[in-house]
C-alpha cells in the first residue's frame, strides 16, 4: 500500500471514527433533553391552566355556564392540546381538535395514548374536582427532533469531510519532499553513483539519505575498483600477447633458418608461457571470487602436498636452494582444498627464489593444533610492511619490468581471505620470513594409519 | 631514422628493437621516463615510441614535460590503455600517433614514416630533392631517373639528411641516428659512408661546414 493511501487511512479513519462516535454521542443526548424539555412543557402548560381555573369563580364551574363551552379556545391544527374534566368525566372544556377519555385512575401524571391513529403523549394535573390534561402529538415532537437533530449534524458532517479533504491534501503536500527524493532517483543515469544533496531534503529522511548515500559510495567504490582490475586485466594480457606477436613478426620477417627468427620465435614462446600463466593466475583468482571451493577440505598431508610442490619445482634453475624442515610430529589436515595450499607455497617459494637471489630458501612446516603454519624464509632484503601489503595488490610488481604476473601474492591473500588464513611478512637480520596459517585438524593414528604420507 | 623506445617490457622492447632494425630504424630502447629524457638530452632522434605504463612515471606526464619543455619532437604512444578517453588524453597531452597494444609492426613502421614525412612537410611517403628520388619503404634511390644502388647503412645516411634539409648535422648525431647511442663505432666510420655518399651521388651532395658538421646540397646535374 502506497504510503499516501496508509496515511490517508489511517488519520481519516481515525478521525472520521471519533467525529462519529462524538456527534452520536450529542446527538443521543440533545434528542433525551428534547424529550424532557417537551415534556416539562406539557406539566407546565398543565400547571398553568390549573392556576388560571383556580382564578374563575366557583359557580362559574357548572357546565351550562362554563365560557370555555365555546368552542372559540382555539382551532389549532398543532400545537398543544387542552382538556378540562370533572372528576366524573365530564369534559367542561377542551381545545377543539381532540377528546381525551382516559378512566381515572390512570389520568395523573404522563402517559402516552392512541386516539383516532394518532400517538399522543399527555400529562394530567388534578386540581380540586377538576382534572387539567395537555396533550402533545407524538409526531410533531419526531418532526421537531428530526429538524434540531439535522441542524446539529450537518455541519458536523460538512466539517468531517472538509478534514479528510484537508487531510489528503496535507499529505500530499507532506509527502512532497519523497516525491521529489524520488524523481531525483529516477532521472539519474545508470551509472551515476554520485551522492545525493542532503540539504534538499528534510530531516526525517535524511538518515535514509545519508544511509543510500554510503550505499552509493560502496557500490562506486566496488565499480571503480572491478574496472579497475579490468583495465589492469586488460593491460596485463595484451603486453604478453603484443610481445608474442611483435617477435613472430620479427621471425617472419627476418626469414627462416636466421638466427634472428630462431631468437624470436624462443623469445615468442617465454612470451607465450608467461601469459599461459598469468590466465591460469587470472581464472584461479575469479574462481576465489566466486567461492566455489568453499567447503572443500584438505584430503593430503600438508607434507605431501609440499611434495607435489618440490616436484613441479624441480625444474626450477635454482631448485637446489630450497630447504624444508618439517616440524609436523603428528598428522594433521588442514581446512583448505589441497590444490590451494599446494599453489601457495609454490607461489611463497617462487617469490622467495625470484626476489633473494641467493642463500636458502627455508621452508618449515609447523603446527600448534589449531593452525598449521607454513614459514618460508628467504636472505634477501624482503619488503617493509607497506611493500607487504602492496604486494597484495593484484598485479603489484616489486620490479615494473619483472616477468611475473604481479597475482602470485594476490592469489595467496584470496586464499587466506577465502578460507581464514593469515598471511604474514617480516624482515629480520638474516632475511626476511613470510608465515603463512591456516586452521587445521590433528587426525587419529589410526586414521593416519591408513593413508600415511 | 633514430628512434627512442621507451618501454618497460623488455619482451616487447626486444622484439621491437629487433623488428625496427629489420626495417631500417636505429632503435635505442630505454625503460624509465628520466632514462629517456636523458638520452633526449644526449642524442639526437627523429621520433620516440613512448610507452605509458612506465615505472618511474606515468608517460603522459612525461609528454606534458617534454612538450611545455617546446621539444617538437614526433612522438608515437604506444600504450594497452585502449578506451578513447585515455587516447584523446594521449593525443592532448602531445602525441602525433596512438598505436594500440598489440599492434602489427608493419602499421607501427609505416605510422613511424608518416610521422616523419608530416614532420618535413611531405605529403607523399617519396622524398624528392633536386632529381634525387627516395622512397623510404622500399629502400630505392633514383637520381634523375636511374636507379642508384645503397648499402643499408649509406641510405640510413642519405635519409637523415633528407629528413633535416636546412639543418647542419654534427658526426656525433650522424652517429647516433646509424648506429644509436653509446655504440663504440671508429670515429671515421661516418666520413667512410660521406665519401660513398659523394662518390655515387655527386661530390655537392652533402657539404661539409668547416668546424660544425655536414648539411644537404645538390646532387650531380644530369649527364
Amino acid at each position: 500500500m502506497s504510503l499516501r493511501k496508509r496515511l490517508l487511512f489511517v488519520l481519516g479513519g481515525t478521525f472520521a471514527l471519533l467525529w462519529s462516535a462524538a456527534t452520536l454521542w450529542l446527538l443521543d443526548n440533545l434528542r433525551h433533553e428534547l424529550d424532557l424539555v417537551l415534556d416539562q412543557r406539557l406539566e407546565s402548560s398543565a400547571h398553568m391552566v390549573a392556576g388560571l381555573l383556580e382564578q374563575i369563580p366557583q359557580s362559574a364551574s357548572s357546565p351550562a355556564m362554563s365560557p370555555f363551552t365555546n368552542p372559540l379556545l382555539g382551532s389549532l391544527k398543532r400545537g398543544l392540546v387542552c382538556q378540562v374534566r370533572t372528576l366524573r368525566g365530564e369534559v367542561l372544556v377542551r381545545t377543539p381538535n381532540m377528546v381525551f377519555s382516559q378512566s381515572e385512575e390512570e389520568l395523573v401524571g404522563f402517559s402516552n395514548a392512541t386516539i383516532d391513529g394518532q400517538d399522543w403523549r399527555t400529562f394530567t394535573v388534578q386540581r380540586h374536582q377538576l382534572l387539567i390534561t395537555i396533550g402533545d402529538r407524538l409526531d410533531e415532537r419526531e418532526h421537531l427532533q428530526k429538524v434540531i437533530l439535522l441542524t446539529a449534524a450537518l455541519p458536523v458532517a460538512l466539517v468531517l469531510l472538509g478534514s479528510l479533504a484537508l487531510i489528503w491534501f496535507g499529505i500530499s503536500h507532506g509527502l512532497k519532499p519523497l516525491n521529489r527524493l524520488r524523481l531525483q532517483l529516477a532521472n539519474r543515469k545508470a551509472d551515476d553513483l554520485a551522492p545525493i544533496d542532503t540539504a534538499i531534503v528534510p530531516v526525517e529522511l535524511k538518515p535514509l539519505v545519508e544511509t543510500l548515500n554510503q550505499l552509493l559510495g560502496r557500490l562506486g567504490a566496488l565499480l571503480e575498483r572491478e574496472r579497475r582490475f579490468n583495465d589492469d586485466a586488460a593491460h596485463e594480457l595484451r603486453t604478453p600477447l603484443t610481445a608474442i606477436k611483435t617477435h613472430l613478426q620479427v621471425a617472419s620477417m627476418a626469414g627462416g633458418g636466421s638466427d634472428q627468427a630462431e631468437h624470436s620465435l624462443k623469445k615468442a614462446e617465454q612470451a607465450v608461457e608467461r601469459m599461459q600463466s598469468m590466465l591460469e593466475h587470472l581464472l584461479l583468482l575469479s574462481r576465489l571470487d566466486v567461492d566455489d571451493e568453499r567447503s572443500q577440505h584438505g584430503s593430503l598431508q600438508p607434507i605431501q602436498i609440499v611434495r607435489q610442490v618440490l616436484e613441479h619445482l624441480f625444474a626450477h634453475p635454482q631448485f637446489a636452494r630450497i630447504e624444508v624442515d618439517n616440524q609436523l610430529h603428528a598428522p594433521c589436515l588442514a581446512n583448505i582444498p589441497d590444490r590451494l595450499l599446494g599453489m601457495s607455497i609454490r607461489n611463497l617459494l617462487e617469490n622467495a627464489l625470484k626476489y633473494a637471489p641467493e642463500g636458502r630458501v627455508k621452508l618449515e612446516l609447523e603446527t600448534d593444533n589449531e593452525r598449521l603454519y607454513v614459514r618460508v624464509t628467504d636472505c634477501g632484503k624482503g619488503l617493509n610492511a607497506d611493500q607487504f601489503a602492496d604486494a597484495q595488490k593484484r598485479f603489484w610488481r616489486a620490479k615494473a619490468s619483472s616477468e611475473g604476473s604481479g597475482l602470485g601474492l594476490s592469489i595467496v591473500s584470496a586464499v587466506c581471505q577465502r578460507y581464514g588464513g593469515v598471511l604474514s611478512g617480516v624482515q629480520h637480520a638474516r632475511g626476511f620470513t613470510v608465515t603463512l596459517s591456516f586452521p587445521c585438524q590433528l587426525v587419529h593414528a589410526e586414521a593416519w594409519a591408513i593413508t600415511p604420507g | 631514422m633514430h628512434i627512442l623506445l621507451v618501454e618497460d617490457d623488455h619482451q616487447i622492447a626486444e622484439g621491437l628493437c629487433a623488428g625496427l632494425a629489420l626495417a631500417n630504424f636505429t632503435v635505442d630502447h630505454v625503460d624509465t621516463a628520466s632514462a629517456a629524457t636523458h638520452a633526449l638530452s644526449v642524442g639526437h632522434f627523429d621520433a620516440v615510441i613512448l610507452d605509458l605504463g612506465l615505472p618511474d612515471s606515468d608517460g603522459l606526464d612525461w609528454l606534458n614535460q617534454l612538450r611545455a619543455g617546446s621539444n617538437g619532437i614526433p612522438v608515437l604512444i604506444l600504450s594497452a590503455r585502449d578506451s578513447v578517453n585515455q587516447r584523446v588524453d594521449g593525443l592532448q597531452a602531445g602525441a602525433d600517433d596512438y598505436l594500440l597494444k598489440p599492434f602489427d609492426l608493419r602499421e607501427l613502421t609505416a605510422r613511424l614514416q608518416s610521422l616523419l614525412r608530416r614532420t618535413t612537410g611531405r605529403s607523399t611517403h617519396l622524398i624528392e630533392h633536386a632529381g634525387l628520388v627516395v622512397d623510404p619503404n622500399m629502400l630505392t634511390v633514383t637520381l634523375h631517373g636511374k636507379d642508384i644502388n645503397l648499402a643499408r647503412r649509406e641510405m640510413m645516411l642519405l635519409l637523415a639528411f633528407l629528413n633535416n634539409p636546412r639543418r647542419i648535422l654534427s658526426a656525433e648525431q650522424l652517429q647516433d641516428s646509424l648506429y644509436g647511442l653509446g655504440d663504440g663505432v671508429e670515429s671515421n666510420a661516418i666520413n667512410v659512408h660521406i665519401y660513398n655518399l659523394r662518390r655515387k651521388l655527386g661530390s655537392t651532395l652533402i657539404e661539409t661546414v668547416r668546424g660544425l658538421g655536414f648539411r644537404l646540397g645538390k646532387p650531380n646535374e644530369p649527364a
